[in-house]
């Protein structure tokens, strides 16, 4: 029982001996450290200096009697005033960090911004991926397969469209012609979506490709992965490509 | 939100936020933080506005607000922020620069207390300014005003995420003391390198001095509800050859509260 003490005291900042030397002297009551030193277990030296280091903790107190030093311990609510003194103290250094904070990002970003690139696996990574774009500010440009998207995630999409309309992001796509992007298509009202068609023998493909503020999403939904790219520079060029696209794309909508 | 616009040029309006400050956005979210973390008083410098907004937003929450301000601001503003805060300490700001455990110690005035210096840091508290324009408009520069560069930060940050292509103009004053662009005087910032950074980037800060500053407010201050370190946005259009084709959002901080 007493080692298991010793153990739970270790983690409120005590050394083993210290606590080893504690608990003996809330034993014994004001004491020698020749006392206290044997109840512990340990030699006069040592026990004298953990002694002097628990006085330092508020744990013991010392007084000096005809040059005899007596040690005293604390009550046992002392280590829980310590606790609430160190949990105030970190509370505060929160505070001075938060205010420092400036400061160190400015080292940080001494390069200017940096590109950002998460990867995520299987299908709890792609849905994060999903999750991503209902950051957007802005409207969303993707290419993407109906089909490859309800397989890969059945029964995510529906409640995804929802949350995504809700947040009043809009969506446009270019999807292949198919019979499930055509069902899809009847919902683009509700669902916020401005969509075009183009031919899925011509242009058949399985990822899906999101540009948004300045990330670019790629999404394998065969192979189970995705990758976000935080870059200006990229998303405002893939967004140019999307957009020479989605003028070809309009070419073949018409005639659908 | 207030988004008007006026040719290419847009007003995105702060005074309207309940305290009448864009500093509004970064005490909502000191005093979140503070409740979570149980932290007893805050104590910041400020020159008025953005005590008052911390000390009313504090308001039964439990949460101390210590304003320390400069001995020379005004005594209309002084027993304005004693009206809603806990403590109003003054100081010779001229003379000291005070650095966080310094105002601790001063608000300090029990051992058990928690106390926060909240001058500076949060500026993330900014970025939500940035998602509002970006849903309404994708301008080619921001312009605010820049005093220890806490909202020029801030927004160059939410920029880098939701507005990459724009860049942010800050307008600041020469005078670190007692501006006429008051809420503009900064004798020192923990912003300092990272407004250097910005500006490598391409971002833009202007200085302007006491006369102009004074110009600018009598020309604009009608314009709206801008106080003098608000108007001072407008300054960009002298200091910057926008081109026509260009569309500009200036950011009215807040009007004159106290």
């Amino acid at each position: 029982m007493t080692v298991e003490l010793e153990a739970k005291l270790a983690d409120f900042g005590l050394s083993q001996k210290e606590a080893k030397v504690y608990i003996s002297l809330l034993e014994i009551g004001t004491s020698l450290v020749t006392d206290v030193a044997k109840k512990a277990g340990l030699k006069r030296s040592t026990a004298y200096v953990v002694l002097e280091s628990l006085a330092k903790h508020g744990l013991v107190s010392i007084t000096e009697r005809k040059n005899i030093r007596l040690y005293t311990p604390a009550p046992p609510e002392r280590l829980i005033q310590n606790l609430e003194e160190k949990s105030r103290r970190y509370i505060e250094l929160v505070g001075i960090a938060k205010t420092i904070l400036p400061e160190l990002k400015s080292f940080f970003a001494g390069g200017g911004p940096k590109p950002k690139i998460q990867f995520f696996e299987g299908i709890e990574g792609i849905k994060s991926a999903y999750e991503d774009t209902l950051t957007s500010s802005e409207d969303i440009r993707a290419f993407a397969s109906i089909e490859s998207m309800h397989a890969t995630l059945p029964g995510f999409f529906p409640d995804y469209y929802r949350r995504r309309a809700n947040k009043g992001i809009w969506i446009n796509a270019i999807f292949p012609d198919t019979p499930e992007a055509r069902d899809r298509i009847s919902h683009n009202k509700e669902e916020k979506r401005r969509t075009l068609l183009v031919p899925a023998d011509k242009f058949s493909f399985t990822p899906e490709i999101n540009m948004y503020d300045n990330k670019v999403v790629f999404m394998s939904l065969k192979e189970k992965f995705a990758l976000v790219i935080e870059s200006g520079e990229l998303a405002d060029a893939l967004k140019k490509v999307f957009e020479l696209a989605w003028m070809g794309a309009k070419k073949y909508d018409s005639e659908k | 939100m207030s988004l008007s616009r006026h040719a290419n040029a847009y007003i995105f309006d702060e005074s309207d936020n309940e305290y009448g400050t864009i500093k509004d956005r970064r005490n909502k979210v000191i005093i979140e933080e503070a409740q979570r973390l149980h932290v007893d008083k805050l104590v910041l410098i400020t020159s008025g506005n953005s005590g008052y907004s911390l000390a009313k937003m504090a308001r039964g929450t439990g949460i101390k607000v210590v304003c320390v301000v400069s001995r020379r601001l005004d005594e209309s503003i002084k027993n304005l922020l004693k009206e809603v805060a806990y403590h109003v300490i003054e100081i010779n700001l001229d003379q000291k620069i005070l650095r966080p455990e310094e105002l601790i110690t001063i608000a300090r005035e029990t051992d058990e207390e928690v106390i926060w210096d909240v001058t500076n840091g949060y500026e993330d508290a900014y970025v939500s300014l940035i998602k509002e324009i970006a849903k309404e408009v994708k301008p080619d520069y921001i312009v605010c005003p820049v005093g220890s560069g806490g909202i020029f930060i801030g927004l160059i940050e939410g920029a880098r995420h939701y507005l990459p292509n724009t860049r942010i103009i800050g307008m600041g004053t020469h005078e670190a003391y007692q501006s006429y662009a008051d809420k503009l005087s900064t004798p020192w910032t923990p912003y300092t390198r990272a407004i250097e950074n910005a500006v490598k980037e391409g971002h833009l800060v202007y200085r302007l001095s006491e006369n102009e500053i004074k110009n600018i407010h009598q020309k604009y201050k009608n314009y709206g509800n801008f106080e003098p370190s608000s108007a001072i946005v407008f300054g960009a259009f002298d200091m910057y050859a926008f081109k026509p084709s260009e569309s500009v959002v200036l950011i009215n901080s807040g009007r004159l509260v106290v």
